[in-house]
């Protein structure tokens, strides 16, 4: 049980970077304030998409594939941490599994 | 042109004006007991922003409301007119109150700029040059612009092909430290040059003007992505922007970037924007 999540309404663009040093942040715009997000956010809301509710085992078996496992072995507990973080900023929202949900 | 129109029953007689700025036309119905004298002192400080009555093509109309009477200049303001008993005071909330609604007007289309904008005279490039109220954008018009054709000293416009629309609105200058009207002053007073035809943006910079700030100017570049974020609390309505931040980023591109400027002078400026707008430019 992961839940989902999915990019939230408030988002009005997001502009990544050019991925070369120093230019590999993301910006976001939420509402009318930009956000500057970390290379790893950035990543994570490219793999939320904007298509709807989205596994977020699948955003972390992306961020795996990107970045390699991380140190404890947890991609999932540190993928919803910080799409938690991203939830306060109004980037994204989580829902638990619903009936329904594959 | 200046074309007097009927009156306002009870008010007598007044004058319709329009001003014309990023790309778009306001009528001024001038009213009140004292509207010729308000009539005067607007054809001299927005000369360069009036254009002649089209009719139908003028599109929404500001009543502005000069008259002796608090209960005239009361009932004008709780009907939305922009008024006053006394011309200073009403001058100078004119000046927002028409920008306001060309901003609103021009809102989801334009990316619209707090800056001043001063085109080079032989390239045509703008230099669009941000800063929040009262840090430097109407004293760096007022020493560069002799030479720099003048566009703005409060709001750059720039479109979807990267030119900047022209609003050359009074210069706000505060007569005295402290003073709590700004006096407009007319762009042809002070003697401010004329743009050139079709500017388009040339560079894009945050003023940081300091009194200890470093006799020649400090520059830094700025990425992309956080341009954006340092530029859009600088903007008006960039949220109803299509793909605000792909508009935005595009006019960054188009300008080379954006570079923030710490100086003390203006006057330093200019060797910085020849460079980045004159003919050795890109």
């Amino acid at each position: 049980m992961s839940g989902r999540v999915r990019r939230t309404g408030r988002v009005r663009d997001v502009y990544p970077g050019t991925g070369d040093a120093g230019h590999d942040e993301t910006a976001v715009m939420v509402d009318a304030t930009v956000l500057v997000l970390s290379p790893l956010a950035g990543v994570l809301v490219e793999l939320v998409g904007d298509d709807g509710w989205v596994p977020v085992a699948t955003v972390a078996a992306g961020l795996v594939e990107r970045f390699g496992a991380p140190p404890d072995g947890d991609a999932l507990a540190g993928t919803r941490t910080a799409l938690a973080d991203l939830a306060e900023q109004g980037v994204v929202e989580l829902r638990d599994e619903v009936a329904g949900d594959a | 042109m200046i074309v007097p129109a009927g009156g306002v029953p009870g008010q007598g007689p007044g004058h319709d004006v329009v001003v014309a700025g990023l790309g778009t036309r306001l009528g001024l119905r001038l009213r009140g007991r004292h509207a010729d004298a308000l009539h005067a002192a607007v054809g001299e400080a927005w000369a360069r922003c009036l254009v002649p009555p089209v009719g139908a093509g003028d599109g929404p109309a500001l009543e502005v409301v000069l008259d002796p009477r608090d209960e005239v200049v009361a009932a004008a303001r709780g009907r939305g007119a922009t008024a006053a008993t006394d011309l200073p005071t009403l001058l100078h909330h004119l000046s927002p109150a028409v920008t306001l609604r060309l901003l609103e007007a021009r809102a989801g289309e334009l990316v619209l700029l707090h800056a001043c904008a001063l085109a080079h005279p032989t390239t045509g490039r703008v230099a669009v040059l941000v800063a929040p109220s009262g840090t430097g954008k109407t004293t760096t018009t007022r020493t560069l612009g002799a030479r720099w054709g003048y566009l703005s000293d409060e709001t750059a416009g720039v479109d979807a092909d990267g030119r900047v629309l022209a609003y050359p609105k009074p210069l706000s200058v505060i007569p005295a430290p402290g003073a709590a009207l700004k006096e407009q002053v007319a762009p042809d007073a002070l003697g401010l040059a004329r743009p050139p035809v079709a500017p388009v943006v040339g560079a894009l910079a945050v003023l940081e003007r300091h009194p200890d700030g470093p006799e020649v100017p400090e520059v830094e570049e700025v990425p992309v992505v956080r341009a954006l974020a340092e530029l859009a609390g600088q903007t008006s309505s960039l949220a109803r922007t299509p793909r605000p931040l792909h508009r935005l980023a595009a006019v960054v591109e188009r300008a080379g970037g954006l570079r923030r400027v710490r100086y003390r002078e203006a006057a330093t400026l200019e060797p910085l924007l020849d460079a980045w707008c004159g003919e050795g430019a890109r």
